[in-house]
């Protein structure tokens, strides 16, 4: 046991804080997980114990606090994003320069270039979607601002769009826009509201982007696997490709790869094919390989589960609940089967109602409350605390 | 193992469907006159376009209800660059399909967020406004006119004017699509797409960039679509918007409704049985009512879903 | 500047009038969408073509194609009470059967009876575009109700805009003060405990058709009076249309759907009269998709889903 504490820190969450609308799931919860540990996670239902597992994990955005997974930090990850954002949006505004450059040159035939130009200014939006949806890391506030010059760019390329349009098309402008003293104004106020409705509108969206993290795919690479309480198998694909599923993150093969059929593309195939048979074989479900998912019975599925997580190669397994619905021998199985796991020198954290299961298993064991933390300590620790007493049999 | 599997992996089953096609062209006149050849070619590209579109609701889950879209962008790109520089298909071919994955991609960017519905409604008004485009942009498309007097395909220099050197052709097409969704299909690409299909959160929590491979089935789907546009553009050589109304996407969609979503086979098979209906439809019914072959294709949408939604060969065993 | 904008400006009015007459219309079919989505959460495709079978019912009833030629007020009661029944069959026959089913099928099987409802009429009334004859119309419909200058609003434009604010003040009503109107916003807000609360889950998914589909027909009456035209067609355009007019107004909130159809109906008018006229139909698809992605929840829509 004592080898185990002088394990390096693998995971560490600081003041994890989760806020849903008014209610606070998380508060300012502080954690951490050694190499090789079992710790326990316990708390009556409702206690926000399974949002605290989503926010390490990114599936929820936690709306403070800092996590740090195996030398990387998950939620604050600044470093190069700055410079990332500035060149692109520099390449974006060299390419709409670009193509107001022919027109002060008047090489291009006036038509085609206004329409280029719409097609680039919708195109421009469209980028900058993929900004707010793919943002890689956390951008500053004064993006915020890079955001409002690249809705007004979008707006005026719009607006002198159909500015020129009445001109090109050889009618009198007044004939196209009889009402244009009223459209400047309101062109010029659309200007000024769109960044705000968009940052209105779209608030939970610009935020989520701006205080990104990293995701839930980047984090399982960098070695956190986890189960659910509410099993979320493929259940349509075979007990195989559940498990071969796991293997994604260690693969590499890309589309041209897979087509022509390249060797390393192969090999890595019959890798994952190997590396899953032996996760399946490790959780004993070596003999279903062909099976749907759906069609095992509950308790091979928890297994199934775990087994598509240890594909991953994680350094760090959460369990939600792992033996929920399960019969004492089944339990057991599963208690046998986490043990194995943290003997082959795996991080457990895990969820788990029933405190026989988690004084027997945990090394050390974190109590939650109503979203807070009130207690932390060994099992014999715990089993004394008061608070905890008054937890689980008061109120 | 899965009808797909077995099908394309086993000689015994694919080689004499191989031979059965390959020598259609060359059956008595009586049997594979002009006109039934032009009904085969005319399901051959239907079969591409249902390969290609099942890599979307099939593959990934979401409902694509504008393929169409792609179909006409891929048809109108091959068409213009064909009337104006006398490209070869060889050239027109890959640029067509490149086109269709860059529009595929920009029209998925943005919907990644979306929930199943809304983003059926998005493709729909997507392809709609290309069609649009298609019809009022005149200085490009000639809109209404159509592009009329586009190439023939041609072959090393020689013009393929034949109906059954198009045959040939669509079928090496069909052939090629046939091959790259299945090698897809059953590699890391493809389980990435159905762990989207099943269930997104635990797709991520195993490693999925779930938007980066959404993005690679748009951008896929999208290309075959477009491929089969620009062959489509260079046989037929005439196109117009009114060909890529609305209706045709829900007919591709029903290809695969029929066949079974997800299903390759059932994607050939839905091509294989509706597409010779709709011409056999086309000739029975006076011209008026041509159209209202499509009251068909309504009502077997709905007697599918209500009674086999899997479709004829679903993918899953029972 | 000041004579161009005068000149201009009788212009200007007389679109407005045109774009509120079209979108209290457009108004009308969105909440027919917006109900049924409310309730059970599927985007009934059909209802656009509800909306055209208003349209040729009254339009047969009142020139006797079935035999009997009925007077005008009554051709359209019996059409709307038609189209409420047929609202109801679609649900019995189409959906119900899917309700367990994943939303795909449901979407897909509304897709199927769009397009099976169209080509039916197709086969029954045929592909040319018919019109009322004069003499059995009111004749006064087309007088002007009100004339500033230039600009008239025709009877018909003032009954349109008073059927269809009367009707949305009954919804409301309905909705809001009567034993049904809380069953629907129950199930709206959670089908099993309502039907677990003793509410008869089919009746009023029934009920929330025959309401949405009824309004549709009246729509569809007077869009065929107002451009006096039919056609088998005619429930496709204006259904996306109205649809996007849904989702602009946040689809489930039903004066989202009232102001989304507003907006809706300006924005056409004005975009057609002013931008560009061959792209009047593209205006509703690309605010369509500008809400869904900016804004999916639209202008007063609830959170639909979370993700996890």
């Amino acid at each position: 046991m004592d080898k185990r504490k002088t394990g390096e820190i693998l995971l560490q969450a600081h003041k994890l804080v989760k806020k849903f609308g008014g209610l606070t799931a998380v508060k300012e919860v502080s954690l951490e997980v050694r190499a090789g540990e079992i710790i326990g996670l316990i708390g009556p239902n409702g206690a926000g114990k399974t949002t605290f597992f989503n926010c390490l994990n990114a599936i929820a955005v936690p709306t403070s606090g800092e996590i740090t997974f195996a030398g990387h930090s998950l939620v604050s990850q600044v470093s190069g994003a700055s410079s990332r954002l500035i060149f692109r949006s520099a390449l974006l505004f060299a390419l709409l320069s670009l193509f107001w450059l022919p027109l002060v040159l008047g090489v291009v035939w006036p038509e085609t270039f206004f329409r280029l130009e719409a097609v680039l200014s919708l195109s421009s939006l469209a980028l900058f979607r993929i900004y707010l949806l793919r943002p890689l890391t956390r951008f500053r506030p004064w993006s915020r601002l890079l955001l409002i010059i690249f809705v007004l760019v979008d707006g005026i390329c719009a607006v002198s769009w159909l500015w020129r349009s009445a001109e090109f098309a050889e009618v009198s402008f007044f004939g196209l826009f009889p009402f244009y003293p009223m459209l400047v104004p309101g062109a010029l106020l659309l200007l000024i509201a769109a960044p705000i409705l968009l940052l209105l509108f779209n608030l939970s969206q610009v935020k989520e982007a701006f205080g990104q993290h990293l995701r839930a795919d980047a984090i399982t690479v960098f070695g956190m696997g986890r189960t659910f309480q509410n099993i979320r198998l493929f259940s349509s694909l075979s007990v195989l490709d559940n498990v071969k599923l796991g293997r994604h993150c260690r693969t590499r093969a890309n589309f041209f790869g897979i087509v022509f059929g390249l060797p390393q593309a192969r090999k890595e195939e019959l890798d994952s094919a190997e590396k899953a048979t032996e996760c399946l074989n490790f959780v004993g479900l070596g003999q279903q390989l062909e099976s749907l998912a759906s069609s095992l019975p509950y308790g091979a599925q928890r297994r199934l589960e775990i087994a598509r997580a240890l594909a991953t190669e994680p350094k760090l397994l959460l369990l939600d609940e792992p033996a929920a619905g399960m019969n004492p021998t089944e339990s057991a199985e599963l208690i046998t089967l986490v043990r194995r796991i943290s003997a082959a020198g795996i991080a457990i954290l895990i969820i788990e109602h029933d405190m026989k299961v988690m004084m027997n298993l945990a090394d050390r064991i974190y109590v939650l409350d109503h979203g807070e933390l009130i207690a932390s300590g060994t099992p014999a620790e715990i089993r004394s605390n008061a608070k905890v007493i008054e937890a689980y049999l008061g109120a | 193992m899965h009808l797909d599997d077995r099908l394309f992996s086993e000689k015994k089953f694919y080689l004499p469907l191989l031979a059965a096609v390959l020598i259609l062209p060359w059956l008595p006149m009586g049997i594979a006159g002009p006109y039934v050849l032009r009904v085969a070619t005319l399901t051959l590209v239907y079969m591409v376009l249902a390969l290609g579109l099942n890599v979307v609701p099939g593959f990934t889950g979401l409902l694509d209800l504008g393929y169409v879209g792609f179909f006409g962008l891929g048809a109108y790109t091959a068409g213009l660059l064909t009337v104006h520089y006398q490209w070869s298909i060889w050239l027109v071919l890959p640029l067509a399909a490149l086109n269709g994955a860059l529009w595929g991609v920009l029209r998925g960017a943005p919907t990644l967020r979306l929930s199943d519905d809304y983003f059926a409604i998005v493709t729909f008004g997507f392809s709609e406004l290309i069609i649009l485009v298609i019809r009022n942009e005149l200085w490009l498309t000639k809109g209404p006119m159509g592009v009329p007097g586009i190439a023939r395909p041609d072959f090393f220099g020689h013009v393929l004017n034949q109906p059954w050197q198009n045959f040939y052709l669509i079928l090496f097409l069909l052939l090629v699509v046939l091959w790259v969704v299945l090698r897809i299909r059953s590699s890391r690409l493809g389980r990435a797409w159905f762990a989207v299909r099943e269930d997104e959160i635990a797709a991520e929590c195993v490693g999925v960039n779930v938007a980066n491979y959404k993005i690679i089935a748009f951008a896929l789907s999208a290309a075959i679509g477009a491929l089969a546009g620009a062959f489509y553009a260079r046989w037929f050589r005439f196109i117009h918007p009114d060909m890529f109304k609305f209706w045709e996407s829900i007919l591709i969609l029903c290809l695969i409704v029929l066949g079974g979503m997800g299903s390759v086979t059932g994607a050939l098979l839905g091509a294989l049985i509706l597409i010779p209906l709709t011409e056999v439809l086309r000739i029975v019914l006076p011209a008026e009512l041509s159209n209202a072959r499509y009251l068909l294709f309504g009502l077997l949408i709905v007697c599918m879903m209500r009674w086999r939604p899997a479709g004829l060969l679903p993918v899953q065993k029972e | 500047m000041l004579t161009a904008i005068l000149e201009h400006s009788s212009l200007f009015l007389q679109q407005l009038v045109n774009g509120i007459t079209l979108g209290s219309i457009y108004a009308l079919i969105a909440v027919g969408y917006t109900m049924v989505y409310g309730v059970i959460q599927l985007i009934n495709f059909a209802h656009g073509e509800i909306y055209m079978l208003g349209a040729f019912i009254s339009f047969s009833l009142l020139t006797g194609l079935f035999g009997v030629g009925l007077p005008f007020w009554l051709a359209v009661l019996v059409a709307v009470l038609v189209c409420a029944l047929a609202g109801v069959l679609l649900d019995i026959v189409a959906y119900r059967p899917l309700r367990r089913a994943p939303r795909l099928a449901a979407l897909i099987t509304a897709i199927g009876m769009s397009i099976f409802l169209q080509n039916l009429a197709l086969l029954i009334w045929g592909a040319q575009i018919k019109s009322f004859p004069r003499n059995l119309i009111p004749a006064f419909f087309n007088e002007p109700a009100l004339q500033f200058g230039d600009v008239v609003v025709s009877w018909l434009q003032v009954i349109i805009l008073l059927t269809a604010i009367f009707l949305m003040l009954a919804l409301q009503l309905i909705v809001h003060y009567t034993r049904l109107g809380r069953a629907m916003r129950a199930i709206a807000q959670d089908k099993t405990a309502a039907s677990l609360m003793g509410v008869n889950v089919d009746r009023v998914v029934s009920y929330t058709f025959a309401l949405g589909s009824g309004l549709g027909g009246v729509a569809g009456i007077l869009v065929a009076l107002y451009y006096n035209a039919v056609y088998p067609t005619m429930g496709y355009f204006a259904g996306i249309k109205a649809f996007a007019a849904a989702v602009l107004g946040g689809i489930g909130s039903i004066p989202g759907a009232i102001l989304g159809g507003g907006i809706l109906g300006l924005a056409e008018v004005f975009g057609g009269g002013y931008i560009s006229s061959s792209y009047s139909d593209g205006i509703a698809y690309a605010v369509m998709i500008l809400v869904i992605l900016v804004k999916p929840n639209g202008l007063f829509g609830r959170q639909l889903r979370d993700k996890a």
